[in-house]
């Protein structure tokens, strides 16, 4: 009975996440957007009900509609003033501005009705039901689950039934796609936002009964609420309640019968992370777009400018008043913990809100160790840092299964666990005494920083300067093209042999000692530790500061963090005189101003301006990057054109085919070669997708020196073979041999290693790096020692010969400093071939690499394929719908049908063949003379985007 | 290029400005001269008020607003030694390094004392201790307040919490739990209710965690008020407090609810309007409404003359007010006007009988449950609030949560 009514009770709290939640899931459905904002904006709205209804004596009916529309006003406000303009931002800075839109509006309301938390009385009957014996519940929490239960029906209704549901999902789905068929998407976002808007109002004016009515009380309960909005994959709305009402009971049955130091909040965080992780995905799927971040930098380390800014800081540190010295050394700490942020979310892409806690929870193992052993400073934090890593290496988990906002709110879960069992906690930090650690010293020197502010502040002086040349190190080095490798596209850098899971791991972990050093150097501030300084929305508020500094740029960590409480900004500000009151409406607006001036951050900004002016100085004219790119690659498209125009020129188009000269043989030599030739064999493959049967029985195999075709319509399996193959996709049967040795268990990586190479179909270049990069990325060794040699030492990018070689054979010299979004489509899918060639293959799968390109461009290809085949003695599995090009150049064909193969042979075998001609070529493609001719889907310009039902 | 890049610039530090303002929304509140201090012509003598004024929690604007009105007093009656008190308000927000920003200012100004009401001691006791400037007066609510020789608090959080078991005991109480925030300090500080318990032979029945952050907390009152709960002592902040109050009204709770004075004010006890009914509270003054012992009518004068509205006073308010007064007092005696000549004469002052300050001895702490924290009184008065009002119990008498006498 006991368990029965705290179920009962659990479920009323579960209400109030729900009704949190519901918002958060609708916004996020239409706009991708996961909105902080939901709980102030509905909080405002609750001020105004109250405020009518209390003190204006408004008819309480008047008051709800007023207010619910009010909500929605804000709603679309925020839309339309804030997401509008930063429509092409990366969902990261559009979430780090509805942190912009919190404080704006927080700040609003404290203007108007102070800070201060008011009892309202509810609009709902509050008195409680005895349901049975003990099982007591209060009305308004039975009228708030029916409420629920109305709202989830609605919301499904609406949004799965109707035309609008429909459009909203199109929207999120793919913006361009919806626009082209006719939908008005900003419309459909506007109003979107408008309901979300209206969402939160109908929440926080049901919930201030219970929460209590203040700017900031409803901020209390997005934590739970994303939550909620997990476990419903922030899409269903029935699933998000039921995720609710799950974690309202489970917090209300194990602080019931286990009652341990945050134990009640925490469990059914760790349960809701580890049903994440072991039911997400170790890779993205097939299609699956990665979730855009701002641009990184370069990780160059500027002396001359980086020298005299050192000893700027150390003069002033020295210099200044020690009140100053505070606020630089709060500046200074908060751009290490930023720097972490850098690593893990700048470069490796995992957006990890729970950087503060692992820095507190370092703090606490070296103050432990001072406090309670007696261990000097140096030891203690050393020991604090590497115990870190493997704490952050746990936080790593959820990353290993997930990512995007799944794995920010597990972070952020992870986070509150963290505070809440540990740092919380006055068994392990000391109770009433508290941690006492008394002064710092380091080489004998008393750094004590009560009584030697500035030494300490000198220490964190170095150590920033330090830690931010060893994370930008990062950046040059291989290591750091691993990390952006797999921050663009896992699947890509799996299939150049990156380790993802090694990747990401070492980002968490990287990351975690960086934050420890912040956090040890904080909590060694005073000689007792706080503890509870290292909350969960401190972890929230460096990404904040990483993303205005510029989240990929070591060298913006220190302006973002000059925006910390207590730091030099608000030093600057303190001495402005008494604007208090309209700080945070200020703060709130000048976040989201800084965003749309500089989305990829201050630091970029600054760099472009720091070019333009060395331009300047030189007496040139500055040349946008972007401008200087596409330059390039005009030129190159010329030049690529002379470079081939032996083996181009030789190509005789004849028979609808086209065909390589021996002039080929001089792409792709053998320079650099490592590995041994191998022969891949295919045997029985199926595999079976629900109920779709993508692959039946087929068997293939790929001899070293030769071009073996796969050809099919769309949807016969090419490309889940060659996923099959290349271990993106498990078969349901069948064996995949290399050199007779089955790899059916290896995965991607492994197999990439072992010299399986492959392009993708939709290229799927490395957006964030330059070509050069992306070819680097790709030629580098994996050797995991280089996670720890590049922290020092990460060299220069010195190409190896082969690369030189491949450069210069496929014409992309004038393009590696390009971006691949700078590329003609062309040029691009060139990369993409040079880059499968630049991991030694020996086994090299290609998707369609000639999709989109003219004939002549098509032609140059079938160039370097053949000379890879020929001179490296490269296996080529070559998958095109271009069939003059795959009769042209390849050995043998083999083609594919609904799943299964009915055809193999000689290509002119296969041109004849019945079975093909009826299923895929057709009549006409047979008895065309001309070249140039393709299979009808071929002609469809497949170029980049998946083919739907190519995903079978 | 140049004019976007500046422009944007710009802008980045008007976002800087900006964010600072969103953990730092209000700073200090600047000198005040408190009254008369311009009709003084000595150099003033710096006050401060550590407090949060802004933040994610509740603020007291009673505190500093006594602590000016005191000094405002005092200025009119000549400051001392002819010079005027200042007062600076510093906001620490809840921020540990905002609470270090304050206290440092306070040792760079050579300020003379500071009174606080803060979450953040650990950060700036450490500093004001440094600059030997005492913290008098203050709510010690950290581990460096209560162990700093520059700490001289006139109150505890620990005797206001034994000093609930007292009430529960005085009252006839059986079964008695506790409610604690789930903190570092939270469950430790609850064993002090067993301290006041033990002379009635009575234990703690249950101990309620309660997370800091929790919205509802009706889980918690149904676990407090199962079984036969009869008294529950409410270890937690001020806005926990008010809706733990409130869930137990609406839950239909008979059990008696006990809460710490300080920071209780007549606003609170509007807002929670009839579940407030049978709230005892505990302090180490007599409620700052009992305007029959004249120093508290003093206290109600001055506040009124300085405007401070009447429903942000509490014992809280009080002490920081009688906390200036006797310093006023004692500084006039001292040879030079600093922070150490103050805290040493604190120090060495025997007993200090200054009502309506509890007597304390600086020089003698007293042991409740641990040795050597900066306790000096473990007297404390009881009130209960029936129908919006606070009434004396017990005829407004101390009692001494050690003894229950």
């Amino acid at each position: 009975m006991e368990f029965l009514r705290f179920a009962l009770l659990g479920l009323g709290t579960g209400s109030l996440y729900a009704l949190a939640a519901l918002g958060i899931v609708l916004v996020f459905r239409a706009s991708g957007v996961l909105n902080f904002a939901s709980g102030v904006t509905g909080g405002f709205a609750a001020f105004v009900f109250y405020d009518l209804r209390d003190t204006h004596e408004v008819n309480w009916i008047i008051a709800l509609v007023v207010s619910i529309a009010f909500g929605a006003a804000l709603g679309g406000a925020t839309h339309l003033l804030v997401m509008v303009p930063l429509r092409k931002a990366s969902a990261l800075v559009k979430l780090i501005a509805t942190l912009g839109v919190l404080l704006f509006v927080q700040g609003v309301v404290v203007l108007i009705w102070g800070s201060a938390q008011d009892l309202v009385k509810s609009i709902l009957p509050t008195k409680p039901v005895h349901v049975t014996g003990s099982l007591v519940i209060g009305k308004d929490r039975i009228v708030l689950i029916g409420l629920l239960i109305i709202l989830a029906i609605v919301l499904w209704l609406v949004y799965s039934r109707t035309r609008f549901g429909l459009a909203t999902t199109a929207v999120a789905e793919n913006r361009r796609t919806a626009a082209a068929s006719g939908w008005s998407t900003s419309m459909i976002e506007l109003v979107n936002w408008s309901v979300g808007g209206a969402l939160y109002a109908t929440a926080a004016i049901f919930l201030a009964p219970i929460t209590g009515l203040a700017a900031g009380s409803l901020t209390l309960l997005v934590v739970p609420a994303l939550a909620a909005a997990l476990v419903g994959g922030f899409s269903s709305f029935l699933l998000t309640i039921a995720g609710a009402m799950l974690l309202g009971v489970a917090q209300a049955e194990v602080g019931r019968y286990a009652q341990v130091t945050g134990l009640a909040d925490s469990v059914p965080f760790l349960l809701i992370i580890i049903i994440l992780t072991l039911g997400g995905r170790a890779r993205p799927a097939r299609g699956d777009l990665p979730v855009r971040l701002p641009l990184p930098g370069p990780g160059r380390v500027n002396l001359l400018f980086l020298l005299p800014a050192i000893a700027v800081g150390a003069v002033l540190l020295w210099t200044v008043p020690t009140d100053w010295v505070d606020s630089l050394a709060t500046t200074l700490i908060a751009a290490v913990l930023v720097l972490s942020v850098v690593v893990v979310t700048g470069y490796a892409g995992q957006l990890s809100l729970s950087q503060w806690a692992l820095a507190g929870f370092g703090a606490w193992v070296a103050a432990r160790l001072v406090a309670t052993s007696g261990w000097p400073f140096w030891l203690a934090a050393l020991v604090g840092i590497l115990v870190a890593i493997p704490a952050g290496l746990v936080v790593a988990l959820p990353a290993l299964r997930t990512r995007g906002v799944n794995l920010a709110v597990a972070t952020l879960g992870l986070a509150l666990v963290i505070q809440n069992m540990i740092l919380n906690n006055g068994e392990l930090t000391g109770g009433l005494d508290g941690t006492n650690v008394g002064s710092p010293s380091l080489f004998g020197i008393n750094l004590d920083p009560i009584s030697y502010p500035r030494r300490y502040a000198t220490l964190i002086l170095i150590m920033l300067v330090l830690l931010g040349l060893l994370v930008a190190n990062v950046r040059r080095g291989r290591t750091g093209r691993r990390l952006l490798a797999i921050r663009s596209n896992e699947r890509a850098a799996a299939s150049i042999g990156i380790g993802v899971y090694g990747a990401k791991l070492y980002a968490f972990g990287l990351a975690a000692a960086i934050g420890a050093i912040g956090g040890i150097l904080t909590g060694f501030r005073s000689p007792t530790v706080v503890f509870t300084q290292f909350d969960v929305f401190g972890s929230i508020n460096v990404v904040m500061f990483a993303v205005i500094g510029g989240i990929g740029w070591a060298s913006g960590s220190l302006a973002g963090a000059t925006m910390i409480a207590g730091g030099v900004v608000a030093k600057i500000v303190d001495s402005l005189g008494d604007i208090s009151g309209w700080l945070p409406l200020i703060a709130g607006g000048g976040v989201i101003l800084t965003l749309f001036q500089a989305p990829d951050g201050v630091a970029k900004l600054n760099s472009e301006g720091y070019q333009a002016l060395v331009a300047r100085l030189r007496g040139g004219k500055p040349t946008p990057a972007s401008a200087t790119a596409a330059t390039a690659a005009t030129t190159t498209t010329a030049t690529t054109a002379t470079t081939m125009a032996t083996a181009v020129a030789e190509a005789t188009i004849g028979d609808g085919a086209v065909t390589a000269t021996s002039d080929a043989s001089a792409v792709g030599t053998s320079a650099g070669r490592r590995r041994e030739p191998a022969v891949l064999e295919v045997r029985n493959l199926s595999v079976r997708f629900g109920g779709v049967q993508a692959l039946k029985d087929v068997s293939l195999r790929v001899e070293p020196g030769k071009v073996l075709g796969l050809i099919g319509p769309n949807g016969a399996g090419k490309t889940t073979l060659l996923d099959i193959v290349t271990g993106f996709t498990t078969p349901t049967s069948g064996e995949v041999l290399l050199d007779g040795i089955s790899i059916a268990r290896w995965s991607p990586v492994r197999r990439a290693r072992a010299g399986l190479a492959r392009s993708f179909q939709a290229v799927e270049l490395f957006p964030d790096m330059t070509v050069r990069e992306n070819l680097l990325a790709a030629a580098d060794s994996q050797q995991t020692r280089y996670y720890l040699t590049d922290l020092i030492r990460p060299g220069r990018q010195r190409p190896s010969a082969l690369m030189d070689e491949v450069v210069e054979e496929f014409g992309l010299a004038d393009l590696l400093d390009s971006k691949p979004a700078e590329l003609p489509h062309g040029r691009a899918r060139l990369v993409g071939v040079a880059r499968a060639l630049l991991a030694d293959p020996s086994v090299l799968f290609l998707d369609e690499p000639a999709a989109g390109l003219d004939s002549h461009e098509s032609a140059e290809i079938g160039t370097v394929i053949r000379g890879i085949a020929e001179r490296r003695n490269t296996a080529v599995l070559l998958i095109e719908h271009d069939i003059p090009l795959v009769l042209g150049i390849c050995d043998r064909i083999a083609v594919l049908d609904f799943g299964q193969k009915i055809a193999e042979g000689l290509p002119d075998e296969i041109r004849t063949n019945p079975d093909v001609i009826r299923a895929y070529l057709g009549e006409d493609a047979t008895s065309e003379e001309s070249g140039g001719v393709s299979a009808g889907p071929a002609e469809s310009d497949v170029s980049d985007t998946l083919v739907p039902s190519e995903k079978v | 290029m140049k004019v976007r890049t500046k422009a944007s610039l710009a802008v980045a530090l008007v976002g800087a400005l900006a964010l600072v303002a969103c953990g730092d929304s209000t700073p200090d509140g600047g000198g005040s001269g408190a009254g008369s201090a311009t009709t003084l012509s000595g150099e003033p003598i710096k006050i401060m008020s550590i407090q949060a004024m802004s933040g994610p929690s509740d603020t007291y604007p009673g505190f500093p607003a006594a602590v000016k009105a005191a000094a405002a007093a005092v200025n009119k009656a000549g400051g001392i030694k002819g010079r005027p008190l200042e007062v600076t308000v510093c906001d620490d927000q809840f921020d540990p390094n905002k609470g270090a920003d304050c206290a440092t200012k306070a040792a760079q100004g050579k300020y003379l004392f500071v009174t606080a009401n803060s979450s953040t001691g650990d950060r700036y006791m450490p500093i004001l201790e440094n600059a030997k400037i005492p913290a008098i007066g203050e709510v010690p609510s950290s581990a460096s307040e209560l162990k700093s020789p520059y700490s001289f608090p006139f109150g505890s959080g620990a005797v206001n919490i034994a000093g609930g078991g007292t009430a529960c005991g005085k009252l006839g109480k059986k079964d008695p739990a506790v409610a604690v925030v789930d903190i570092a300090a939270g469950r430790n500080s609850a064993s002090f209710f067993g301290v006041g318990l033990k002379p009635f032979n009575l234990s703690i029945n249950k101990t309620v965690p309660i997370a800091p952050t929790a919205s509802d907390l009706t889980t918690a009152t149904a676990t407090l008020t199962s079984g036969t709960t009869d008294c529950i002592d409410l270890v937690v902040g001020t806005t926990q407090a008010t809706k733990l109050l409130l869930a137990l009204s609406q839950a239909g709770s008979k059990a008696t609810p006990v809460y710490g004075a300080t920071v209780i004010e007549d606003k609170m006890l509007k807002t929670l309007g009839d579940a407030a009914n049978g709230l005892v509270l505990v302090g180490s003054t007599p409620p700052a409404g009992d305007t029959s012992i004249p120093a508290i009518k003093q206290f109600n004068a001055e506040l009124d003359a300085a405007g401070v509205p009447a429903d942000t006073r509490g014992e809280g308010a009080l002490t920081a007010w009688a906390t200036v007064h006797l310093v006023a007092q004692y500084a006039q005696k001292l040879p030079t006007i600093d922070g150490e000549s103050l805290a040493n004469a604190l120090s060495t002052a025997g007993e200090i009988n200054f009502s309506p300050l509890p007597k304390v001895d600086f020089a003698k702490s007293i042991k409740v449950l641990f040795d050597g924290n900066r306790i000096f009184t473990t007297s404390v008065y009881f009130s209960e609030i029936k129908n919006g009002t606070r009434t004396p119990l017990f005829d407004n008498t101390a009692f001494n949560v050690l003894t229950s006498s």
